[in-house]
């Protein structure tokens, strides 16, 4: 019973999409049907140690996860290109491009801003938890839904902004 | 979507290409699979489904083409996907803000698919947590927008509260005036002093000693009824958060465990300690105060300007610029300890956290790790603090400054006034006492804003916790007598999340006496189930019956009386032994608590403390083994002789040995009672009469132990897993582990993580 770290060889992948753009894999030419792809190390690596899970509804069914993929780079890129679709889709964090306002009140901030996914308008309670700094300068935002934001470097950002976010960094 | 008019809009395009003149349901959507945001709108009818985004229908389907959907929560938003007979698609996508209403939109459409129109109300459809009056999401599971509501209306309700306390506000009203006019008072005696006497040659020493006399008297006036004042304020102050304090702990008593849990420990006490003491400040040092201080501000304003107009207004001009100034200095003062602050904060926190894990830090040696990591945050703090102090120790001065301000202006005006002879030295000296006195208050006045917004968000707080609907207590008057007949599940579902199911369609019948084992994987939904029988939380739909009445209907205390519970963490208060007995039932006499130990084995022990049944136990008292403090909590549980008995893990945290005793001890107790029990050990339902297999919310098996082995399902692979496992752990046991032996380290990891 003893566990192994399951890290997959690229060449035994095969990632396709449905017409409504849902990713399939077949494994070592064996059709695994509808896989859920998700990123060990959110905050760390975006592209790297990706689990390739066979999608089971059951919570219990441990045999479910089919290794670990090392890199989507490893993968040829029509491939990889899949991947990425799918993670876009896994992860939903646009990135905000420039904050048009920002308020904070009542222990809460309102921000306008506009983010690679649009604009956006949104409400941020519990700053304390709900601003987590990164390595790198980076920040992420989690609004009262728990949406979430990305901030690519905060130095580079309004002062407004950097003034709100300071304190809780 | 922003307004009211798009949704219609919206709506009628969706109501058109349903064909169909009644909705069930929609809801609003955000998301595009492009990955931007957009406008859409979502409608389900009884037999189609339809999305409308951009002012476009983009997506209908028949729900008769579709055998299920299922609402996925991935990060940051979620996908509505559905298995449709010619393949899975995925339908719409929406970000957090939606999530729980596709949620219930999901089920609503897996109920039209299964056969049923489902009965929509607000239960099985969550509505939008946000402000109908400006856009903006209820803040922390409170449905009052804090950013709209009526400052005025919560002063009301302050003043409702502080009833008791009124005739102590007019005696303070009273003092105020008594100090107020000695304040006004004193710089009009100083003129006297200096134009009746000091400047004047021969002035009597009559004249002298009464003036001196008035001002020792307005002085001691002063003092007296200052101390007086203060007393005073303190008192009906403290009465007022007393009682708000009192108002909110009863009602979180009366709350469902659903919202204590909700909320964290931490914001609930903050709320009963800091809010109200934050309220208790405003009142007794701010509110009480700037009604009489604005008072007095205008009078002496009057008095400025009946002296002298034209010097008056050389105080009053530079004062909004003054203020100006006092106010950003502080918001930026402020704005540097609040992030000095966090960064102490986490330095006690890691402090904290470090001292509580301390065996963990010395075993695996990490305390030069440890001492570092400290000694950098550490050196943050003294940095920041610093940096802080030095900015204020050079702004603070000049606020004084510029408060002082006017003073010059006064001086140089009225200086030339009395060279001129046109105003006497007294005079000047009064005029320049009010001046001071003017913008002493002015520095005062700049801080009301802030507390006053502080005292209102405190208010609104601890207002949200008091507005918030109680448990419901029961509406019928019938009291139980004990288990007649039988309890009922009917169509039971239950989830802590609306689009997360945890329980789904329990429909199940338990006679009297009977003993019920709960079996399944962890998160199948045993205690889950359990929590409903206790009554903790209500079900979503379907109802759970006893002698054919609704649980929910029976008044509260009747039902808890009936109920005993002993769960897997047997929490004790700090008291003595007895008092941790006799919890479920005050009134029960001494011989009761004893019979109610001795029943659940727990007497024995009990003798061999020094103090006996008045050990001091809890968290700074006696330390009790699990097992100890279990039998306890047995003891407590069937104190009041409940006809209905849970059993949530009782027995998960001790060792076999123990486990047999407290076995026993639960042998004696359940004997004739209806038992509801749930055990990590199989072993331990062998007895019950009959078991409930739980997989993902569902009862899949039901049987005698004996039955369920032979039908050899759910539940003969589960004690299979079981028995395998723990004739691995005593092979391990049995053979001495070679530290050094990778595989077996493994091993022995593994059945570690398995029992967890």
């Amino acid at each position: 019973m003893q566990e192994k770290i399951n890290f997959i060889n690229v060449d035994d992948l095969e990632f396709y999409t449905s017409d409504t753009s849902l990713l399939f894999l077949r494994y070592k030419g064996e059709d695994l049907g509808r896989v859920s792809i998700i990123r060990m190390f959110p905050f760390k690596y975006e592209e790297e140690y990706i689990v390739i899970r066979q999608e089971n509804y059951s919570r219990f069914d441990k045999e479910n996860e089919i290794g670990i993929l090392r890199a989507v780079n490893e993968l040829p890129e029509s491939q990889a290109k899949l991947v990425f679709e799918e993670l876009k889709k896994r992860y939903f964090i646009p990135e905000i491009i420039s904050v048009s306002e920002v308020k904070e009140e009542f222990g809460s901030a309102t921000w306008k801003t506009v983010t690679t996914a649009g604009e956006r308008d949104f409400t941020m309670t519990d700053l304390g938890t709900n601003v987590r700094s990164l390595a790198n300068n980076k920040v992420m935002l989690t609004d009262v839904y728990g949406n979430r934001y990305y901030i690519p470097d905060i130095t580079k950002m309004d002062d407004k902004t950097q003034k709100v976010l300071e304190i809780w960094i | 979507m922003s307004n009211q008019a798009a949704i219609i809009k919206y709506s009628k395009l969706a109501i058109n290409a349903l064909d169909e003149k009644e909705i069930l349901t929609l809801s609003e959507f955000d998301l595009g699979f492009d990955g931007e945001y957009c406008e859409g709108l979502f409608a389900v009818s009884k037999d189609k489904i339809c999305a409308v985004t951009e002012e476009k229908v983009t997506l209908i389907e028949n729900i008769s083409n579709i055998e299920k959907v299922c609402c996925a929560e991935y990060t940051g938003g979620g996908i509505l996907e559905a298995f449709c007979k010619d393949g899975r698609r995925q339908i719409v996508r929406f970000t957090m803000r939606y999530i729980e209403q596709f949620g219930a939109i999901a089920e609503i459409i897996n109920e039209i698919i299964g056969g049923n129109i489902p009965q929509i109300n607000e239960k099985t459809f969550p509505k939008e947590k946000v402000c109908p009056k400006c856009g903006r999401p209820f803040l922390r599971n409170t449905s009052v927008c804090r950013f709209c509501t009526d400052k005025l209306g919560i002063i009301k309700r302050l003043w409702k509260l502080s009833k008791s306390c009124r005739p102590l506000y007019a005696i303070l009203f009273i003092l105020f005036w008594i100090t107020s006019a000695a304040t006004v008072a004193t710089p009009e005696l100083s003129k006297r002093l200096i134009n009746d006497v000091l400047n004047v040659e021969n002035a009597s020493v009559k004249t002298l000693v009464l003036i001196v006399s008035l001002m020792l008297l307005c002085g001691v006036v002063t003092w007296v009824v200052t101390a007086l004042r203060d007393i005073i304020s303190s008192k009906a102050s403290n009465t007022l958060v007393m009682e708000l304090r009192n108002h909110i702990y009863e009602k979180l008593q009366k709350m469902p465990l659903s919202y204590i849990e909700e909320k964290k420990t931490g914001d609930l006490m903050q709320r009963i300690n800091n809010d109200t003491q934050r309220i208790q400040t405003f009142i007794q040092d701010i509110a009480i105060m700037a009604v009489n201080e604005v008072c007095l501000f205008l009078a002496v304003a009057v008095i400025t300007f009946s002296l002298d107009a034209k010097m008056a207004l050389m105080i009053f001009i530079p004062m909004p610029l003054a203020a100006f100034l006092v106010d950003r200095i502080r918001r930026s003062i402020r704005r540097r300890y609040m992030k000095q602050w966090r960064k102490m904060d986490r330095l006690t926190n890691r402090l904290t956290e470090v001292l509580n894990g301390i065996k963990v830090v010395k075993v695996f040696g990490r305390e030069n790790d440890e001492i570092n990591r400290f000694k950098e945050t550490a050196g943050v703090v003294r940095d920041i603090t610093c940096k802080n102090e030095k900015y204020v120790y050079t702004v603070f001065p000049l606020i004084k400054f510029l408060m002082g301000l006017g003073g010059y202006f006064v001086l140089l005006y009225g200086g030339e006034k009395v060279l001129g002879g046109s105003m006497s030295v007294g005079e000047l000296v009064q005029f320049s006492s009010y001046g001071s006195f003017l913008y002493s208050k002015l520095e005062w006045f700049t801080m009301l804003p802030r507390h006053f917004t502080m005292a209102m968000v405190s208010s609104q707080r601890v207002f949200e916790v008091l507005d918030e609907t109680e448990d419901k207590t029961g509406v019928s008057d019938e009291h139980i007598k004990g288990i007649e007949d039988k309890i009922e599940f009917q169509k039971v579902s239950f989830g802590y999340k609306s689009y997360r199911k945890v329980l789904k369609n329990i429909d199940q019948s338990v006679k009297k006496g009977e003993m019920i084992g709960l079996v399944g994987h962890s998160g199948a939904g045993k205690s889950t189930l359990i929590n409903l029988i206790m009554r903790l939380y209500n079900a979503d739909s379907g109802k759970i019956l006893l002698d054919g009445i609704d649980i929910n209907d029976y008044l509260k205390d009747d039902y808890k009386d009936m109920l005993g519970v002993v769960l897997q963490e047997s929490y004790l208060f700090s008291g003595t032994i007895l008092d941790n007995i006799s919890y479920s039932n005050p009134y029960a006499t001494l011989e009761e608590c004893v019979l109610a130990a001795k029943k659940a084995n727990a007497h024995d022990f009990i003798m061999s403390l020094p103090d006996a049944y008045d050990t001091y136990v809890g968290e700074k008292g006696h330390r009790l083994s699990g097992g100890e403090r279990q039998r306890i909590s047995i003891a407590r549980a069937i104190l009041s002789d409940p006809k209905l008995l849970v059993l949530d893990e009782a027995t998960a945290s001790v060792d076999t040995e123990t486990e047999e005793k407290i076995q026993n001890a639960l042998k004696n107790v359940t004997e004739g009672k209806t038992v509801f029990a749930i055990a990590h050990r199989l072993s331990t339902l062998k007895n019950a009469d009959r078991l409930f297999v739980l997989e993902e919310g569902k009862i899949v098996e039901t049987g005698t132990h004996k039955e369920l082995v032979e039908k050899n399902g759910v539940y003969a692979s589960l004690l299979r897993a079981q028995q395998e496992m723990a004739m691995r752990s005593t092979t391990i046991d049995n053979t001495h582990i070679k530290k050094d032996d990778p595989e077996t380290k493994n091993f022995e990891g593994n059945v570690d993580n398995e029992q967890d």
